[in-house]
């Protein structure tokens, strides 16, 4: 009885706030000092690293935007929730931003599973879903007026990929090593489609476990079909297990992970095991002694605002929240949903400040980009080899 | 202070023993159907999975609170509840509300097998055997994607009846979940009083007496378990409708051990503990969150704040109020009834083992 009377309170008086934040909105989440933006990301559990530095690039970006006293004269209020890479947390976090905060638009949420979970209901509450933190084809397919994509899908990075290899170095002989996942599967789908387009047939595949630690067995067998280069549906362990198993087993061959794989702990596993491991990429990692002026100073900038030093994460995330920026000047003073997405639909070939293919979007078309750099560690770091690749 | 007159035995197992419940719980029961005038989509939202948590918290309650077995496993059955209704939603045209008896029932089954073999341990080896069944449902959950969508999980059909589509996230839905509350507490409530419950009690406190008093230990465990598992089931059916999207980390061993943390920060031994419980386990990490967006950014934007506050709230919890929330309120009221003369004492443990069973 006690809990509840207290309860009734606080629901009382977050109705009172709730009553009072609306009376001035004419678009959820808008008024004419503010706009409300949202984040469910993991600040927490197993992915944490890659949700902080994201979070904190976004941060940032808002943050250089309000110290110019915001866009068109609203401030960006920049709301993140932490789902610790679950699901349920995730839903739960989506009920705050979207009944509580009344959020304009979500950018950058993080992860394909908490993504599916919560688009349902984002979309019922007519919520962009901006630049989620996952390339996964599901983002933008089926085509929805409010789900944005600014980079090459996992797809569209080894479709790529496969052309690349096929066509420039003459491989025969293409094979896939893959998590028996949706995200794995994907990767084999892109190898696929993309053989079949150049007549030829996948050689060999193989696909494990998420948590899979022996890779003995696969290699062993992807070697037997005399693969020449593993398109690679993996992750963090289960792209360096296969690497560096083929590596003491004597098997020189070409590994190519997607952008889930081009992160500093890959490139810098061990000081140097993984050099010679490829990934394909939609931006390029800046390094803190990084000869570019301009990437320098970004980079020294984000370590003064984080405290900390930026990952290739903070570098997508800094991305997306400025191309949020630009949508907001481009939409004009009446901000709403429907000005908003006119906005993003008008941007064309517009290059990030962070690097990456020039993006551009159009009416049925919300996928910045379909290209992709490909990567190669050297030296213990992710040096990019070519210019942005299609197929 | 209130003298109860008694006129009749039945008396003795009334749900409202008198006037003073009927104010009460009618006051309670006012507030929670009047919730959707003065609470926001939010809320309701929220309370909606509060009621989804209680439900299994309830199912748990009557294992753990009132037959003495402890169970780590209780998400695994949490989780069968809702994916079993999620797959009779996708395999056949049924409403949402047959559906959800058959997916509780077909949990109990499960758990009743389950519970023959288990329940020939106690304490701790029982905790390590309910334990693993979290470990291994989430590798099947993981593993049988026919049925299960694997890692990737699988959308749920969203309930409707007769035509009308409920809102997981709004007031409508909410109903359907208070309903099915009050549904399963007036059954725990008249199982409790019934000889199966009271057997189950006789267990908690002393199986050497229980058995000296002619109650089947075994059967009485094994039914307290399909009924306990039937009853968590039921919760995650309804939570399945609350998610619209199963993942298998929905179900994992952090949810087990949220239910039994749940039930004791409530109340061990109260159905009303079960209820405080999922309130307490569901809306603090929530208020927290809210909080934090009123602090500084350099505190609030500390990664994992949430989580640490909410452990160190429930610590302090578990250490300066054991019998929970509800027993709390138990000292609170006395307190006020038999006003000024309450002992401390009142509430120490009367109860003493027999060295044999006590480190069971």
């Amino acid at each position: 009885m006690k809990t509840k009377a207290k309860m009734l309170l606080a629901g009382v008086s977050g109705a009172a706030l709730i009553a009072s934040g609306a009376a001035s909105a004419q678009t959820r989440g808008v008024t004419d000092t503010e706009v409300v933006v949202g984040s469910h990301t993991a600040l927490t559990g197993p992915v944490a690293p890659w949700g902080v530095g994201q979070a904190a690039g976004a941060r940032m970006a808002f943050a250089e935007a309000n110290a110019k006293g915001g866009v068109h004269g609203r401030k960006i209020k920049f709301i993140v929730e932490d789902h610790g890479y679950q699901v349920p947390k995730a839903v739960q976090a989506a009920n705050k931003l979207l009944n509580r905060d009344k959020i304009f638009a979500m950018v950058g949420a993080l992860g394909t599973p908490m993504n599916n979970a919560v688009l349902p209901r984002q979309i019922k509450a007519n919520v962009p879903n901006f630049v989620p933190f996952t390339a996964s084809r599901q983002m933008i397919e089926p085509y929805h007026r409010l789900k944005f994509l600014a980079f090459a899908s996992y797809y569209d990075q080894m479709r790529a990929a496969t052309n690349y290899f096929v066509k420039e170095k003459g491989f025969k002989k293409v094979c896939a090593l893959y998590q028996d996942t949706d995200y794995g599967r994907e990767i084999l789908q892109a190898v696929n489609d993309q053989l079949k387009a150049l007549n030829l047939k996948i050689a060999g595949e193989s696909a494990h476990s998420p948590r899979e630690k022996s890779f003995v067995g696969a290699i062993t067998k992807l070697r037997k079909a005399g693969c020449q280069v593993t398109m690679m549906g993996t992750i963090i362990t289960d792209s360096i297990g296969p690497f560096l198993t083929a590596k003491k087993l004597g098997w020189k061959s070409v590994f190519v992970g997607t952008i889930a794989t081009y992160d500093l702990i890959v490139a810098g596993f061990k000081k140097g095991l993984m050099n010679g491991y490829y990934a394909m990429t939609s931006f390029e990692m800046i390094y803190p002694d990084t000869a570019d002026p301009a990437q320098k100073a970004w980079a020294d900038a984000f370590k003064k605002y984080a405290g900390r030093p930026h990952t290739g994460a903070s570098q997508l995330g800094y991305g997306s929240g400025v191309l949020f920026v630009e949508a907001l000047k481009r939409a004009g003073k009446n901000l709403t949903v429907d000005s908003f997405i006119a906005a993003m639909e008008s941007l064309k070939n517009y290059q990030m400040p962070i690097g990456g293919p020039p993006l551009t979007f159009g009416p049925n078309d919300h996928q910045g980009s379909t290209e992709a750099y490909l990567a190669v560690v050297e030296n213990a770091r992710w040096k990019t080899l070519t210019k942005p690749l299609s197929y | 202070m209130r003298f109860v007159f008694k006129t009749g035995y039945d008396q003795d197992i009334r749900f409202f023993k008198h006037t003073g419940y009927w104010q009460s719980y009618g006051f309670l029961f006012l507030t929670a159907v009047t919730a959707p005038l003065y609470l926001g989509n939010f809320e309701i939202s929220e309370l909606t999975q509060a009621i989804s948590f209680a439900i299994a918290g309830l199912g748990l309650m009557l294992l753990v609170g009132f037959t003495g077995q402890v169970s780590l496993g209780h998400a695994a059955f949490f989780g069968i509840g809702a994916y079993a209704q999620a797959w009779l939603l996708a395999s056949f045209d049924i409403s949402f509300l047959v559906a959800m008896p058959i997916a509780a029932v077909f949990t109990g089954i499960i758990g009743f097998l389950l519970a023959i073999p288990l329940l020939r341990m106690t304490g701790i080896y029982l905790a390590i055997g309910t334990l693993a069944l979290s470990i291994v449902l989430e590798q099947i959950l993981k593993s049988w994607k026919s049925v299960t969508g694997g890692f990737d999980g699988m959308a749920v059909e969203p309930a409707s009846l007769l035509g009308y589509q409920f809102n997981p996230d709004s007031w409508d839905f909410y109903y359907v979940a208070l309903a099915i509350l009050i549904l399963v507490l007036a059954l725990c409530a008249n199982l409790l009083r019934s000889p199966t419950g009271r057997a189950m009690v006789a267990v908690r406190d002393s199986e050497v007496s229980a058995r000296s008093m002619g109650v089947n230990i075994a059967r009485t465990k094994i039914t307290a378990f399909g009924i306990s598992t039937a009853i968590t089931g039921l919760g995650g059916a309804l939570f399945a409708h609350k998610l619209q999207y199963l993942a298998p980390d929905g179900f994992n061993l952090i949810i087990s051990i949220t239910f039994l943390l749940m039930i004791v920060v409530g109340g061990l031994g109260s159905l009303q503990g079960a209820i405080l419980g999922a309130l307490v386990v569901i809306l603090l990490p929530q208020a927290i969150t809210i909080m934090k967006d009123y602090l500084p950014p350099s505190i609030g934007h500390q990664p994992g704040l949430e989580p640490g506050i909410f452990g160190l709230l429930l610590v302090a919890f578990i250490l300066f109020e054991p019998m929970g929330i509800y027993g709390r309120w138990r000292k609170i009221k006395l307190f006020f009834d038999i006003f000024p003369v309450y002992r401390k004492a009142t509430f120490r443990r009367q109860k003493a083992y027999l060295k044999t069973e006590r480190m069971r």
